[in-house]
């Protein structure tokens, strides 16, 4: 196993030859992802692409600490990850928002959770809504708000505790074409103005291909890691300039072959 | 590695348009609306009132056995000047109050524990349906025969009848919480006790109020009847004795001021219900 400590290069994230199998009755055993072994540096921005079933959700789990892996390890900055903690936040695709807590609740909510001073939350959750945009709708409920509008405050209630890695499952999945692209572009910003570690998890491609530096290629049965593609496009581009970028074709030939190479394998 | 906090906001979000806003302020609009829903609520009693009032003076019904709204009105004026119907509400209402809290202390955690031991649940499920499914009339002879005919087997007969309908509300509300709620929680790192109590008992509460509002329904209901079969007191025994008496006003009387208190009763936790659950969907 190679050194970790060795120079100041080592991964934030990884991904040390975990495996992961089901373990409840119905398909006790079966895997669900087989020996990922991937590396994730302090600052980067990287999508997961792959079809349902390939265990790309799961592979989030593992590194969020919600669940522990059948073989092998996650290890954030050198250290396995045993449990969730507040250095690693999880957006989840639908919101997961206390619907009976109002959008700024939420927020102190998570702070509390994190064990931020009570003083300090509610200063706090105001400063991450206004960082979405949000301010205007601080005391309204979940139900008051449009699927675009909670998602904002679930990344703002993800940021506001400082996490140092962003897991994201599928965020803007769920979202109307329109609302994601703004997300899309929002995230970017804010990512380069953090500098925080993001997985991002899709199973579109464009996304995949507009949002991170890296995209991961999986594959189900089991899941694995097909691919990974760095990406040429400059870290300030904006969404629309990766998209026109000369390259960008041919990457999303390539990105679709191997996803349907790989689902015709499965 | 922490996220650098910045003053300035980014700028697209700063300045991106809100999506939908809700004026909550109090208009001509709200208070017209207002008045259009209370009059469409209001035309049916008016017409059932209307209906008793002349069925009875035009000869359609028996003025004995049904006297118009006025003369039953009547009664209950006179009823509640002379303090009689008042001893026989508060009578009714002193049993029907302790036995359905009685059912609230006892049902909510005992619900709260079958809710989140499945193995718990499924020991006792078969007993549960059991009771559940044996009226309370039909054990009023037994609270009887063990408890008297005081007060104690009455409140116990409410208490029996109150306490399925909570029991099965936080049982379902339990079961009801969103385990993407509870996901969440957990990657935020709050412990299993944090989670029960942050999480699933706040997601728990508007079907336990449900139960609460099914258990006073159930509650009126069996007590009346108790009431009526063995006791001295209270409405139910108020309407049968005044059957006998032959004072059909009064026996009139009686059942309105139960279906008045009732529904009472019920819109009070109703507009409890809406307070405490501002924030569900309408």
């Amino acid at each position: 196993m190679p050194e970790l400590h060795e120079t100041g290069s080592a991964p934030k994230l990884r991904f040390d030859h975990l495996s992961k199998a089901f373990v409840s009755s119905p398909r006790a055993g079966e895997p669900i992802l087989g020996d990922i072994e991937f590396d994730i540096a302090a600052g980067e921005f990287v999508v997961l692409v792959g079809p349902s079933g390939c265990g790309k959700s799961t592979l989030l789990d593992l590194a969020a600490g919600l669940t522990d892996p059948t073989a092998g390890r996650v290890l954030l900055d050198g250290r396995p990850v045993t449990k969730p903690g507040p250095e690693r936040s999880v957006v989840f695709q639908n919101y997961a928002l206390l619907p009976w807590k109002s959008a700024l609740e939420n927020i102190v909510f998570a702070l509390a959770a994190a064990g931020v001073p009570r003083g300090e939350r509610h200063k706090r959750a105001r400063h991450f809504l206004d960082l979405v945009g949000l301010e205007h709708a601080a005391d309204r409920y979940p139900h008051q708000l449009s699927g675009g509008m909670n998602q904002r405050v679930a990344i703002a209630r993800s940021l506001s505790v400082e996490p140092e890695v962003l897991l994201m499952d599928e965020p803007f999945g769920a979202l109307d074409a329109q609302t994601r692209e703004t997300l899309q572009t929002e995230l970017r910003r804010l990512w380069k103005r953090t500098s925080a570690t993001i997985i991002f998890i899709t199973h579109d491609i464009d996304e995949a291909l507009s949002l991170g530096q890296k995209v991961v290629v999986m594959a189900a049965g089991p899941g694995r890691i097909v691919d990974v593609v760095t990406l040429p496009f400059p870290a300030d581009a904006s969404i629309d300039d990766v998209r026109a970028h000369p390259q960008y074709g041919h990457l999303r030939h390539y990105v679709r072959s191997l996803l349907s190479h790989g689902a015709g394998r499965a | 590695m922490a996220l650098q906090k910045t003053s300035g906001a980014i700028m697209d979000f700063a300045v991106s348009p809100p999506v939908e806003t809700r004026p909550v302020t109090l208009s001509l609009r709200h208070i017209a609306r207002w008045s259009v829903s209370a009059f469409r609520k209001s035309i049916a009693l008016v017409l059932l009132a209307a209906l008793w009032e002349i069925a009875p003076r035009a000869g359609l019904v028996d003025p004995l056995f049904l006297p118009p709204l006025s003369k039953v009105l009547q009664a209950v004026w006179t009823g509640f000047a002379s303090g009689q119907l008042g001893v026989h509400v508060l009578a009714s209402l002193l049993r029907a109050i302790p036995g359905l809290a009685l059912a609230i202390v006892v049902g909510v955690p005992l619900g709260l524990l079958l809710g989140v031991s499945p193995r718990l649940h499924q020991v006792f499920d078969p007993v549960l349906e059991l009771f559940r499914n044996t009226s309370a009339l039909a054990l009023l002879p037994v609270f009887t025969l063990l408890l008297g005919i005081g007060e104690s087997s009455k409140i116990i007969m409410v208490f029996y009848a109150a306490v399925w309908p909570i029991l099965l509300g936080t049982i379902t509300g339990l079961r009801g919480v969103d385990p993407l709620w509870i996901k969440a929680g957990r990657s935020m790192g709050l412990n299993r006790f944090d989670l029960f109590r942050k999480i699933v008992l706040p997601g728990a509460i508007p079907s336990v109020f449900t139960g609460v509002r099914l258990a006073a329904a159930a509650a009126l209901l069996v007590l009346v009847a108790a009431e009526m079969v063995g006791s001295r007191a209270g409405l139910g025994y108020l309407i049968n004795a005044s059957e006998l008496d032959f004072d059909i006003p009064g026996m009139y009387a009686a059942i309105l001021v139960l279906s008045v208190i009732g529904s009472l009763t019920n819109s009070v936790l109703v507009s409890v219900e809406k307070r405490l659950l501002r924030w569900k969907a309408p």
